[in-house]
């Protein structure tokens, strides 16, 4: 035994005597500037280093073994880099230009834009922190093709993330990947991150297996690099304000059209003249008040703080970053006077720590560690901000006022019963308190001593989290006034209604979840002048584990994956991935998916000469990968409690035990088949460049309602089966120019993404008529009625086929009857729009200005081919059940009255439910298409001044080009308004 | 140096902590095939641990029993949209509209691409009567795996499941004829491609073998507090009277199909008329009444005096019975009023809130017709008069001289008339004339409240109210002795005394004298159906009287209401009658409406389900 190891030892020292000699370079960037810090690695798993550029772009690589043709490097920069260098001879120059920007794909691999087989558009941090918000999603929009990103309703929620669009009936969402574990991106702040990759085609989603078809979106989070340490310290002042509010009609217009709605549903008026002249003149605020309710309860300049401070430096042994960020946000909420022991203001407050490590334990082993705290604080008044921010349009200004006297008790009335300005103040305060604590931890070992060029990887990772809720509720003394005109004197009388309570206070953990995750992996890599192997064995697994019944998720992984680089023109990348999760039954859970991706590098061919700063890369890829985002148990039926049945002259129940939906026959995972074409060329040493992908798409094994094709005498809900089928197509373009000319550099780059899916399969079953099929139709189209005007008078009521929903007047809507059975009813139903909310066409525009000091960025971001249903109450169904009218409907729209039955575009007003007219048709769907300006930024330089330091002045979501001029077409709802807001800002360096 | 050496050392620590704090963290680490075969935990349990003991078997026994039957009409399992059928017919009226009455029959929009989208308006396809059918089949292929339970028990709890069977595809067959047989819970890739219908005949007689089996099954009466309502012995040989008299009525039972297009199958009729399905129909009355007679036990409520208080409440705890006591004696099958919310959940306040029936009594959505009150008699048994002069009334209806109710006692608690007593005072159902408030019992979404029902409203208060539902029958012995008589009456040519002495004891039980001896067959047959409206108005018999004797003319008849005005003078109205709103069928009836359509979606799934005539 011990011989052996002699031996062992013996044949490495030979290995290192018959090692080359030292090979000297010189790194520098594109623009002639040396580069300190880059580090120089014996093999593309990148743990061996054997040196390291010094302060003047020098580098000395010793112990290289004999035939070594390449050495790799990596460099944390502005931005991180990886390549590689190919050493004929004792020296090399390298030049690191933009094309070496590091791509993650996951499971520790790495490529470079140049050497990337793929489409994954990148974005990096100094690119995020152009933003002023916390949240990095929302630092996304228009930056990554093919990206859809869109803007939330709610107040501090995440906007949507979709890759090409929608195209699956289930679950849509991408995998986000960070720093090679499944997170979600809300529990991050922009200062920690440094990339945000966007892996749509099928290569990737093939490495992704069971979670690969939505598309994936990997961020990676900062970490140290070689040298003293730096400080940044920014600070971020926003100051908000609602972008586009209807107004709401004033008292006298609110009277009028109620009566006028009144009238014409047959029912006595509710205001007499003397009565609206009384709201007219104002004489009379409390028995005849005009609130402007927004006024009273939206603070016209919410604020919010945003202050970071991260470190980042390294030695050769260990590096590291280090980052604190800290976010105070205020609501859009106006309070009476703050109560400090129960604070109920609507506030959002985020800290976030972030710590990453690298460790050179030993010269072949790396060891990384990250380490997250998030804790997020929101708070909001005791009623909900859903319930004031739709109080606030649906109550009337003529309803009652804030107060019913002089001796402020809050008012109210029988048919609102709630009052605004107390339900912000005075109804207690809902917190949500939001804690993370997340790890990760990769270990890497050079196995050289083994065989040259295998390394071993292990990584894991656990996070935690959990959600605590607390709440105070109190009752308020409110007062309901009712008033009367009688002979021409206000008669006013008021009722009391509750009391004044001290605070109730509650609390509950509504979340927790664990998620586990090993991953251990086996590379092997080679590389001679000729070829570059790099050949991994990959094992995974992941254990998500939440608050509640039936929501571990389980996955398992094995894959192969090789990437191969001939003679420096041909990539060839293949992966084959054996995945499987636990939401199928046990001994058919797991599905083979092979993907391969391909490129040329045309302009490596010795043809297209050797023109520098000139490149084409012609690529394509193909694969199978899959989603199994649906329930677990869908394959078999469970018993559970069902409803009671009583058989006993008490009322005591007897309870039931009820089957679960029936098993879902030969249940899948959706299967994607993804086919990806592009290339990308640049030209004018590299001033301009161009990318583009076409793409296609076949999804397959999608859940969809087996309801309409299996008998109802089964007797049990049938659930959904297998059978849906969606074929998406689109295309991707980049299209980017910079340059510079003495002092004054600029860039622009728009990017523009197309995708439409199209319904192939829906389980929709027979239907009597061709038009009522969504087959072949886009998935995002919407479906109604279609309005042919409004009916004239009772004739013409007479005279027309029924309409079945509720009983019409004249000036209701008047719906085509499209199979001439003379019965308006469900089927009459056609395709109103062949858009839906979710855009086709999504794009961005990046400006990028500098001249000496001084520097301006604006980026703008708009979609194209998207509808919307505009059923927002209060605005277009106004009035019915007690709710209001906007000025907005009452003077740019015209309403059918019998003056205007030929010019009309809305129909009658109404109190009544009216199942007729605020149902889906035609007349509601409206072009939702907009561009927007998302930032834009004048900075300047401070650094000339002492120390280094940039000052700057931000604007987001500033205006927006649309149809829509009312509301924020991305936001189309009575709740809380999108905001504008202008940030001023100072990041310091030191 | 020394510095970046402290940090490097701190870093370590640093690290070294996080790793122990991640391993910590992992709480069990289990790798390879064995952590995927680990199945997320589930909630419930597989079919075969249902019947490892009797708890849990029987739980799935009272699935089956747990959907609701007409007339309750509660929540997701309405019945008839919001209100009862009888809203429908000459008897009355919905006011409001909503699903049901307002919405489907009177402007004449329902149609089969529309049917299955009315709740379970009708009784095929999307209701709850397949998934009733499924739990009790489950139960009867699975209880003989119970251990330890007496094999007496199981016999009588697989007659009970018999029973919901036969039940289920009795409503069936009365609201759209024959439909597919189902024998066994089938698994859904084990589902046959082809279900056609049973004609009339099949079904009638697969419904009539299960009573009987059931009947065998089961004992007479239940003994045991906890088990009171469920199905028995008396249930079943009730059932079968049911199911023969309307199998025997002209609807079915004719040379002539109710539609031209039935002639082309039998799935609605029978394809000719026979006697022998009354006496086939004579028969069960006559065991029911003969195992009656030896069992005991169902007997009507009978009043506890002689004054028109006493026969009030007789009738009223005979349809009706609050839960409390030992229970309704006349109820042969019958469910509480269980709330479900849209969800499912079942809500366990009791208030008569929740109960969509009495909400619609409340608010007067639904009120009866003029026509339907001038059917009450006065109580010693003579018919009120036909040209009664509203305009200028001879003497008061309600009342007779001395202030005491004259009408068939059952009236009054059937509707709340004007100066009757509510809630210990004074009904007021009049108009006081601006056209918007009325009179307190009048409520005014409807617009006119003037016949508004007082049945299974009763009493009001939450005091006597809370936690106390109303049992609500499906099938309660007055009916089945009606049903009797109707038989003897088709059967024999005539009436004869049995047929008498049935029809008697509903009427003596309210106070009503005998019938006229000497009534010819038409004449008798008509008494019967008009007892059968009075006693059983909202609890669904009339709209399948109407239905099964083709009693058209009564469903195109134009209707009227009232509307009642206060004058100066007391205890002198102003009676104004006029029509509601227009019905389709009043000018542009057909027979087809004698049947529900199939819901056009379970046709198109192409299994052989063939549509109702002129659908």
């Amino acid at each position: 035994m011990k011989k052996i190891y002699i031996f062992i030892v013996l044949l490495i020292m030979a290995y290192t005597i018959h090692a080359q000699p030292v090979i000297t370079g010189k790194v520098s960037n594109e623009n002639g500037n040396v580069l300190a810090g880059v580090e120089f690695y014996l093999t593309e798993a990148c743990i061996d280093r054997s040196g390291v550029s010094d302060s003047t772009g020098n580098v000395i690589v010793t112990s290289i073994p004999k035939n070594t043709a390449y050495l790799f490097y990596r460099y944390s920069g502005d931005q991180e880099y990886f390549g590689s260098v190919n050493i004929n001879g004792n020296t090399f120059d390298l030049v690191i230009s933009k094309n070496n920007r590091v791509i993650y794909l996951g499971n520790g691999l790495q490529t470079s834009d140049i050497l990337s087989t793929q489409s994954a558009p990148t974005i990096n941090r100094d690119e995020l922190l152009k933003s002023s918000e916390v949240n990095v999603a929302k630092s996304l929009y228009g930056q990554l093709p093919g990206l859809f990103v869109m803007q939330p309703n709610g107040i501090f929620d995440s906007p949507g993330l979709q890759i090409r669009g929608r195209s699956t009936f289930g679950n849509n969402n991408p995998l986000v990947m960070v720093d090679g574990f499944e997170r979600d991106l809300d529990y991050f702040s922009i200062d920690e991150i440094e990339s945000v990759t966007v892996l749509k085609d099928a290569f990737a989603a093939t490495l992704y297996g069971v979670r690969g078809a939505n598309g994936v979106i990997v961020v990676t989070t900062r970490r140290g690099n070689i040298g003293r340490p730096k400080i940044t310290v920014s600070y971020n002042n926003n100051q908000y304000s609602p972008f586009r509010q209807v107004e709401m009609a004033k008292a006298p217009a609110y009277a009028s059209a109620l009566n006028e709605a009144l009238v014409n549903d047959g029912l006595p008026e509710r205001y007499s003249s003397a009565e609206i002249a009384a709201f007219e003149s104002g004489d009379y605020p409390y028995a005849y008040p005009d609130v402007n309710w927004k006024g009273k309860v939206f603070n016209s300049r919410p604020t919010s703080h945003l202050l970071s401070l991260n470190v980042q430096g390294g030695t050769e042994r260990v590096k590291y970053f280090t980052s604190v960020s800290y976010n105070n946000s205020g609501g859009y909420y106006k309070g009476l006077e703050t109560d400090a022991q129960n604070d109920h203001m609507l506030n959002n407050l985020q800290l976030n720590i972030k710590g990453n490590v690298d460790v050179q334990v030993t010269n072949t082993t790396l060891f990384s560690v990250g380490l997250l705290t998030h804790l997020n604080q929101q708070r909001e008044p005791g009623v909900g901000a859903d319930l004031i921010n739709r109080s606030v349009y649906d109550i009337p200004s003529a309803a009652f006022p804030v107060y019913s006297g002089e001796d402020k008790v809050f008012a109210s009335n029988s048919f609102f019963a709630r009052n605004p300005v107390a339900m912000v103040n005075y109804a207690g305060f809902n917190k949500s308190i939001d804690q993370a604590l997340f790890f990760d931890s990769r270990l890497r070992q050079d196995l050289s001593a083994i065989l040259p060029g295998l390394t071993a990887e292990a990584a894991i990772s656990s996070d935690f989290q959990s959600l605590l809720k607390e709440g105070g509720r109190r009752n308020y003394k409110y007062d309901i006034l009712s008033a009367q005109i009688v002979d021409g004197n206000v008669k006013t009388s008021k009722t009391s209604f509750s009391e004044d309570t001290p605070m109730d206070y509650s609390d509950s953990i509504s979340g927790q979840f664990i998620n586990t995750n090993i991953e251990g992996k086996l590379s092997y890599s080679r590389s001679t002048s000729y070829y570059r192997l790099n050949t991994s064995l990959i094992y995974e697994q992941n254990r998500y584990f939440s608050q509640g019944r039936n929501n571990t998720e389980k996955r398992q992984a094995y894959k192969a994956f090789s990437s191969m680089v001939l003679g420096n023109k041909y990539l060839i990348d293949a992966v084959i991935n054996y995945a499987g999760s636990a939401k199928l039954p046990e001994g058919d859970r797991f599905r083979l998916y092979p993907a391969i991706s391909a490129a040329w590098i045309v302009s490596n061919e010795p043809f297209f000469g050797n023109a520098e700063g000139t490149s084409l890369k012609v690529r394509g890829s193909y694969g199978i990968s899959g989603s199994d985002l649906f329930s677990h148990d869908l394959y078999r039926a469970n018993f559970r409690g069902g409803g009671s049945a009583y058989f006993s002259n008490t009322i005591s129940s007897y309870g039931s035990s009820q089957a679960g939906l029936l098993p879902t026959l030969n249940l899948n995972y959706e299967t994607a088949h993804k086919a990806d074409f592009g290339f990308d060329l640049s030209l004018f040493n590299n001033k301009l460049n161009f990318i583009t992908d076409l793409f296609y798409e076949n999804r397959s094994n999608i859940l969809v309602p087996g309801s309409k094709t299996i008998s109802g005498v089964l007797g049990l809900a049938v659930s959904n089966q297998v059978d849906g089928i969606i074929k998406t197509k689109g295309f991707e373009a980049v299209l980017s120019w910079q340059n510079k000319i003495r002092d004054f550099e600029y860039a622009i780059s728009g990017n523009f993404a197309f995708a439409r899916a199209k319904v192939v399969e829906n389980g929709e079953g027979f239907l009597p008529y061709d038009y009522l099929s969504k087959k072949g139709n886009s998935l995002n189209a919407m479906y109604g009625l279609e309005s042919i005007g409004f009916f004239s008078s009772d004739a013409d009521i007479k005279n027309s086929p029924i309409q079945v929903f509720s009983e019409v007047r004249p000036g209701d809507i008047k719906y085509k009857d499209q199979n001439g059975d003379h019965i308006i009813d469900e089927l009459d139903v056609i395709k109103t729009s062949n858009y839906g909310s979710i855009p086709e066409i999504y794009y961005g525009l990046n400006i990028h200005l500098k001249y000496k000091r001084l520097g301006f960025y604006a980026l703008l971001q708009g979609v194209a081919n998207r509808s919307i249903y505009t059923n927002t109450s209060d605005i277009f169904f106004p009035l019915q059940n007690n709710t209001n009218i906007s000025t907005y409907y009452l003077e740019q729209k015209t309403r059918w009255t019998p003056t205007t039955a030929t010019q009309a575009d809305v129909p009658r007003l109404t109190t009544l439910d009216n199942a007729n007219n605020f149902r889906v048709s035609d007349l509601w769907v409206r072009n939702a298409s907009y561009l927007k300006l998302r930032n834009i930024e004048v900075s300047y330089d401070l650094t000339p001044m002492g120390f280094k330091a940039r000052f700057f002045v931000r604007g987001a979501n500033l205006f927006s080009l649309d149809k829509l001029k009312e509301f924020d077409p991305e936001n189309y709802s009575i709740g809380y308004p999108s905001l504008s807001s202008y940030t001023l800002g100072i990041q310091i360096n030191l | 140096m020394k510095r970046i050496k402290n940090i490097e050392k701190l870093l370590l620590h640093f690290c070294i902590s996080a790793i122990l704090l991640g391993l910590a963290s992992c709480e069990e680490i289990t790798i390879g095939d064995k952590f995927l075969s680990q199945t997320p935990e589930t909630v419930g349990f597989p079919l075969d641990s249902m019947f490892s003991n009797q708890v849990n078997a029987e739980t799935v026994l009272a699935r089956a029993y747990s959907y609701n039957l007409p007339p309750l009409c509660v929540s997701h399992q309405l019945t008839f949209g919001k209100t009862s059928i009888e809203m429908i017919t000459d008897l009355g009226i919905q006011w409001f509209a909503e699903t049901g009455a307002q919405n489907f029959i009177y402007p004449g929009t329902l149609n089969a691409s529309n049917a299955g989208n009315v709740m379970s308006f009708f009784r095929y396809g999307n209701d709850f009567s397949f998934e009733c059918i499924r739990y009790a089949y489950l139960f009867l292929e699975n209880l003989d795996k119970v251990p330890n339970m007496s094999a007496e028990l199981k016999t009588i709890r697989k007659g009970e499941a018999n029973l919901l069977i036969a039940l289920r595809y009795f409503i069936m067959l009365r609201d759209v004829g024959g439909v597919p047989w189902v024998p066994k819970a089938y698994s859904v890739d084990k589902l046959p491609k082809t279900f056609p219908r049973m004609t009339v005949e099949e079904q009638v007689n697969k419904i009539d073998s299960l009573c009987d089996l059931a009947a065998s099954q089961l004992l007479w009466s239940n003994s045991s507090p906890n088990d009171y309502m469920r199905f028995n012995k008396a249930s079943a040989m009730g059932l079968k009277v049911k199911l023969l008299l309307d199998a025997a009525r002209p609807l079915f039972n004719s040379n002539e199909p109710y539609h031209p297009d039935g002639a082309k199958n039998r799935y609605t009729w029978y394809g000719n008329y026979s006697v022998d399905r009354w006496k086939r129909a004579e028969a069960a009355g006559k065991s029911f009444m003969d195992a009656l007679n030896a069992n005991g036990y169902y007997n009507l409520i009978q009043p506890k005096g002689n004054t028109h208080d006493n026969y009030r409440e007789a009738f009223a705890d005979g349809y009706g019975t609050r839960m409390m006591g030992p229970g309704n004696t006349e109820a042969l099958i019958s469910w509480l009023p269980v709330f479900q919310d849209t969800n499912g959940s079942v809500v366990t306040s009791y208030s008569p809130n929740v109960i969509l029936l009495w909400n619609s009594a409340y608010w007067a959505k639904t009120t009866s017709t003029l026509e339907f009150v001038n059917m009450f008699p006065f109580k010693d048994g003579t018919d009120f008069p036909e040209n009664f002069d509203w305009s200028k009334p001879p003497f008061n209806p309600w009342f007779d001289a001395q202030g005491n109710p004259s009408r068939d006692p059952r009236l009054y608690e059937t509707i709340i008339i004007n100066g009757d007593r509510y809630a210990s005072r004074k009904a007021e159902t009049w108009d006081i004339g601006n056209g918007y408030a009325r009179g307190r019992e009048a409520v005014a979404v409807t617009g006119v409240g003037t016949f508004k029902h007082r049945k299974f409203l009763r009493e009001s208060s939450n005091a006597t109210t809370w936690n106390k539902p109303i049992q609500i029958s499906f099938l309660r012995l007055p009916e089945v002795f009606l049903s009797y008589a109707e038989a003897l009456n088709e059967a024999n040519g005539g009436p004869n005394a049995t047929a008498y002495d049935m029809v008697n004891r509903v009427r003596n039980r309210v106070g009503l004298p005998n019938l006229t001896l000497g009534l010819t067959q038409v004449k008798f047959r008509e008494a019967v159906i008009r007892e059968r409206a009075l006693e059983f108005y909202m609890e669904q018999q009339p709209w399948y009287d109407i239905k099964f004797w083709k009693q058209d003319d009564r469903l195109r008849k134009r209707l009227h209401s009232m509307q009642i005005l206060k004058t100066n003078k007391t205890n002198v109205w102003i009676y104004n009658i006029f029509e509601p709103r227009e019905r389709y069928w009043w000018t542009a009836w057909d027979s087809k409406w004698l049947m529900w359509p199939f819901p056009q979606g379970e046709i198109d799934k192409d299994y052989g389900l063939v549509q109702n005539p002129g659908w």
